[in-house]
């Protein structure tokens, strides 16, 4: 197996050439160095380079950032939003659980855009996470922060969640792996939620090695959970041995249509090149549905969102108002108007009227049966090729404040990962080069529950092409 | 006036009071008399992230209601949002079911029987119940609400019918019904302070349809309605005409009053669940519900009428509480003679349970006990108002019966009189006093004749004497 | 613009979901609203009238939870809200 930097570090953490609390100790300083630059965190976990642990589980001590969306029991939780400042959950989410009960060591939770709902992080209520490569360039989104905390070195591992690209986006901005998982395969309990139907919580760490271990960890049904698949225990990391021959592999043609920046798609049809250099076999296909994804996409998390975020209306938990003379109609107005921002207004006034009456059919049922055509479209395509590529992101991460005041401009970059998310498959995004300096992330879509596929693809091409990446903004260990 | 006949639909929502725990999450279904927010968690609090997981328990019993009203049970079915902002509501939003463009509730259709009437079903759904506010203050100077959310997400059936209900009177009787035989399928107890509450909707020829929220007992049900309609009546009368419009049941002042909203302004935007995969509704949960149900109110009667030959009114009674009618089962299987056991609890029993307040259920009479009292009574060992007067002890106590003859010596039968009643039961009686001569056992029944002929005030030991005399007298005078 | 567009209501909408626009959001948002419907009305040339939707993306049915008791503990959820008076949460008033 390749030495990659998430293999290296547990070994020396496991030889006791580099202890525990210095790794600790080293991830702290990085954060006190680079939190001024980047702006990965809302909040750091007080003195977690103090941890002690009894006995190395699967996670061996390594740090995990947690995206600010996933409930942690007694560390603020914002969703990168005013109106949860303040709220401190009462459990922790299934996956905090795990990472606690494999030894991970949390570091704190990261920045986001509001409620997951963007794609370049600069939509958090405490300022934009920026890019460690560029930092007058955005992260991607909405788990901007998380990305850009294992780049940097805040962190070696984190988690993300993906709506509709909210991993594989920032991972392909930040030059890191980020996979989505099939829906199902790890537990939403504590996630907390944009779009029910669309998200999970997946991985992200500097190398393919990190992903799969982290995955490990979360992965597997959980009983609070009623969309939690029960199957059998899988070490991931076990999918990372074996090599691609005779693997075949779609090139999927509307993921590279036009938008799709040329830098961007010479970068991809390089990996292709490199992918039949390692005996698997490359052919164009086509799912014409995917051409309709993004409406559909929209249309179906803008209703969902819209009903999951009524409840914050500064009653139970985080944002409240001191006046006492309100009536509840107009207090919950006052607080859902000063707690929110743009973005998280627009798309739950929207949610509201795609389900209202007279338009549900119009708008809500049609961007389902157009998720059923994807399903199939999907599904179709499955029988012939072990996986999919294409881009993660059509364009290279750009400068803050280039695209925010256009909001149907950002929607448009999602092209490549919402398909993913209507389906439900899995999906990763891996560094397949840089252009000027900037990381290009090559998508790899599996069919359901078959990460173990998707990261033994990703572990070749990543050793195949060796980039050996560094931002210019990091502090990293080995 | 009489032309101006009401349209009542009504729309009831009741507790599965037989549940452990609550819809979706594990908190204790047993809220009551607990201080606020003790029974509460992530789920049912709708704090961030949590998510809900359905009580299977809770399927299991709504398919049982809709089996006992006869309802088609959907075969594929799911939950629904329904989206609206209400500070009872901790999530602003209720899961609930649908049906209409976004739901699909759990059954359809189906019946009640109110006494000659029919009163059909339009849908059975299961949801959640909100929490409960408190007024800080008082409702009008109140400065705030203080919310206990024990109660949330706590399992409600809503069952609502179609309008088929022409008065008050008739919605109470469905009321009264529908709560008998949730209890019979035991998935409600009635007793259950707030278990059943209820919206009506009303209205008159002419005017617009009113619906009336808030009624928190079935008894409010006919004083509401009988409100409004009066209202209603008389707003046609001087031709002021019935808005269309959702009005509030103040039970304190026993006046509907107007909530000004316009139902158009009502877009509760329903859409399927997404943390809750859908249901099919497989032959074996049906199978599963149907074993664990009981026999039925209507087949009861059905049984007691074909069975027992119990008149349908009579039948009707003795079924109307699922308390009752097991009693009556229980006192038949003692003691026989359906027809007298009916009978005699209808007039004897429940009169006694009326005048003393207690219910068929807080009776502490044993049903064998009953059944032997009765059987005294038929015997003529006991008289009437001796065994009423028992009877009220061993309801209020749980005393046994002791037919004893010593007490009633002042009532008792002179020797002349029970003289003559014995020959005269004699003379009529002949075979069985030849029976008797023959065979001394044989007697008995004789004496039980002659006991019950002085209604209860002859000692049968002295009645069997005095018989053993006559046939010693007999033998003699025949030698 | 077409009949649908100028039924979009903003103000509406936005008290349907509890919030109070300020006169520049609302300014704002009925222009990007409008031109992001457009852009769903993409979904008109979908070929979709013989397909089923797709509510949740994997095909699982009857998932339930035994009917046992778990009590919580309750005072952890206490300490979230900004104003509790003995045990009850303080909501604004009617
Ligand atoms: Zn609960």
């Amino acid at each position: 197996m390749k030495e990659t930097y998430t293999l290296k570090l547990i070994q020396e953490i496991e030889s006791g050439s580099l202890p525990l609390d210095e790794y600790l100790a080293r991830k702290a300083e990085a954060i006190a160095k680079l939190e001024p630059i980047l702006n990965s965190f809302i909040t750091v976990v007080k003195g977690f380079e103090k941890s002690r642990i009894e006995r190395l589980g699967l996670l061996k001590g390594l740090t995990v950032a947690i995206k600010d969306n996933i409930c942690m029991e007694g560390i603020e939780t914002t969703c990168g939003s005013l109106i949860l400042r303040g709220y401190k959950p009462s459990y922790d989410a299934t996956v905090v659980e795990r990472i606690k009960k494999n030894s991970g060591v949390i570091t704190g939770k990261t920045n986001m855009d509001e409620f997951a709902m963007g794609s370049t992080t600069e939509w958090s209520a405490f300022g934009p996470t920026r890019n460690p490569w560029d930092p007058c360039r955005v992260p991607g989104g909405s788990s901007g922060g998380s990305a850009a905390a294992v780049a940097s070195g805040e962190s070696d591992l984190a988690l993300g969640s993906d709506t509709g690209g909210s991993i594989r986006c920032p991972a392909s901005f930040c030059g890191v792996v980020g996979l989505k998982p099939t829906y199902g395969l790890v537990s939403r309990y504590g996630l907390i939620a944009y779009a029910n139907s669309l998200e999970q919580i997946g991985p992200i760490a500097r190398d393919v090695y990190g992903c799969a271990l982290l995955l490990t960890a979360i992965a597997g049904y959980d009983p609070r959970d009623s969309t939690s698949i029960d199957r059998s225990y899988t070490d991931y990391r076990y999918a990372l041995i074996e090599g691609l021959e005779g693997f075949r592999l779609g090139v999927v043609r509307e993921l590279l249509g036009e938008g799709v920046d040329q830098r961007v798609s010479s970068c991809i049809e390089e990996s292709i090149y490199r992918f039949e250099s390692l005996g698997a076999t490359v052919e164009e296909v086509s799912i014409p549905s995917i051409s309709f994804a993004l409406p559909a996409y929209y249309i179906i998390a803008m209703a969902e969102a819209s009903s999951n975020l009524a409840r914050y209306d500064g009653v139970r938990y985080g944002m409240s108002l001191s006046a006492r003379d309100y009536d509840w109609s107009r207090y919950y107005e006052d607080v859902r108007s000063r707690g929110f921002g743009l973005e998280v207004k627009r798309r739950i006034i929207l949610g509201a009227y795609v389900l209202s009456a007279g338009y549900y059919d119009r708008y809500y049922i049609k961007a389902l049966k157009v998720r059923t055509l994807i399903k199939k479209g999907f599904m179709e395509v499955f029988k012939r090729f072990d996986a999919l590529i294409g881009p993660s992101m059509p364009i290279l991460p750009f400068r803050i404040g280039e695209k925010i005041e256009d909001p149907l401009e950002l929607y448009m970059c999602d092209i490549d990962t919402v398909p993913v998310n209507l389906a439900g498959l899995p999906a990763i995004s891996i560094p397949c080069g840089l252009v000027d300096d900037l990381p290009v992330g090559l998508q790899i879509i599996g069919s359901y529950f078959c990460e173990d596929t998707i990261l033994r693809i990703a572990y070749n091409l990543e050793a195949a092409l060796d980039l050996r990446l560094k931002p210019v903004f990091s502090e990293v260990c080995v | 006036m009489s032309e101006l006949k009401p349209i009542i639909g009504l729309e009831v929502h009741c507790q599965l009071t037989n549940l452990r725990s609550k819809l979706f999450c594990s908190c204790s279904a047993d809220y009551r008399g607990k201080p606020p927010n003790t029974n509460i968690c992530p789920v049912c609090i709708g704090e961030p992230g949590s998510l809900p997981v359905l009580n299977r328990e809770a399927l299991i019993s709504v398919l049982k209601v809709a089996i006992a009203l006869k309802a088609d049970i959907s075969r594929f079915t799911y939950f629904s949002r329904k989206n609206y902002f209400y500070p009872d509501l901790p999530k602003n939003f209720q899961i609930s079911q649908y049906d209409g463009a976004g739901g699909i509730p759990i059954a359809r259709g189906g019946s009640i029987d109110i006494g000659g009437r029919i009163v059909r079903i339009r849908r059975i759904q299961l949801e959640e119940d909100p929490g409960r506010i408190v007024y800080e203050g008082t409702i009008t100077s109140s400065t705030g609400l203080l919310m206990d959310y024990n109660r949330s997400g706590i399992a409600l059936v809503e069952i609502v019918t179609e309008p088929d209900i022409t008065s008050p009177r008739e919605a109470r009787v469905f009321l009264e019904k529908l709560r008998s035989l949730l209890e019979y399928i035991g998935v409600f107890d009635g007793s259950l302070e707030g278990a059943m509450r209820c919206d009506a909707n009303i209205s008159i020829p002419g005017g617009g349809r009113v619906e009336i929220k808030n009624i928190s007992s079935f008894h409010d049900v006919e004083k509401a309605l009988s409100f409004e309609l009066a209202r209603q009546k008389q707003r046609m009368v001087r031709g002021l005409g019935v808005i269309r419009e959702t009005r509030h049941w103040d039970p304190r002042r026993r006046i509907t009053v107007s909530l000004r909203v316009k139902e158009e302004e009502q877009d509760y935007r329903y859409f399927p669940e997404p943390d809750l995969p859908p249901i099919i509704v497989t032959d074996a949960l049906i199978e599963e519900a149907e074993r664990s149900m009981p026999i039925l109110p209507y087949e009861k009667i059905d049984l007691y009428v074909s069975k027992y030959g119990l008149s349908r009114g009579l039948a009707e009674i003795l079924v109307s509480s699922k308390d009752l009618s097991e009693l009556y089962d229980k006192i038949v299987e003692c003691y026989g003679k359906p027809g007298r056991v009916a009978s005699w609890l209808i007039e004897d029993l429940l009169p006694l349970l009326d005048k003393l307040g207690v219910g068929v259920k807080d009776s502490k009479a044993k049903p064998e006990d009953i059944a032997y009292l009765l059987k005294s009574i038929d015997e003529g060992l006991i008289d009437r108002s001796r065994a009423l007067s028992m009877l009220r002890s061993m309801v209020l106590e749980g005393s046994r019966p002791v037919i004893v003859f010593e007490h009633s010596l002042e009532s008792r039968i002179s020797l002349v009189e029970l003289d003559r009643i014995i020959s005269e039961v004699v003379e009529a009686e002949g075979k069985a006093f030849q029976d008797a001569i023959r065979n001394p056992k044989a007697l008995n029944y004789l004496v039980g004749l002659v006991v019950k002929r002085c209604g209860g005030r002859a000692d049968p030991r002295e009645v069997y004497k005095l018989l053993s005399k006559k046939v010693r007298e007999y033998r003699r005078s025949r030698r | 613009m077409s009949i649908r567009e100028s039924r979009f209501d903003v103000k509406r909408l936005a008290s349907l979901v509890k919030l109070r626009l300020s006169p520049e959001e609302e300014k704002l948002f009925s222009v990007q609203l409008s031109r992001i419907l457009e852009f769903f009305n993409r979904l008109d040339k979908a070929q979709v009238d013989d397909v089923e939707p797709t509510f949740h993306p994997l095909e699982i049915y009857n998932v339930f939870r035994e009917d046992i008791v778990s009590p919580y503990p309750s005072d952890k959820l206490l300490s979230l809200p900004s104003r509790v008076k003995e045990r009850y949460i303080w909501a604004p008033r009617m």
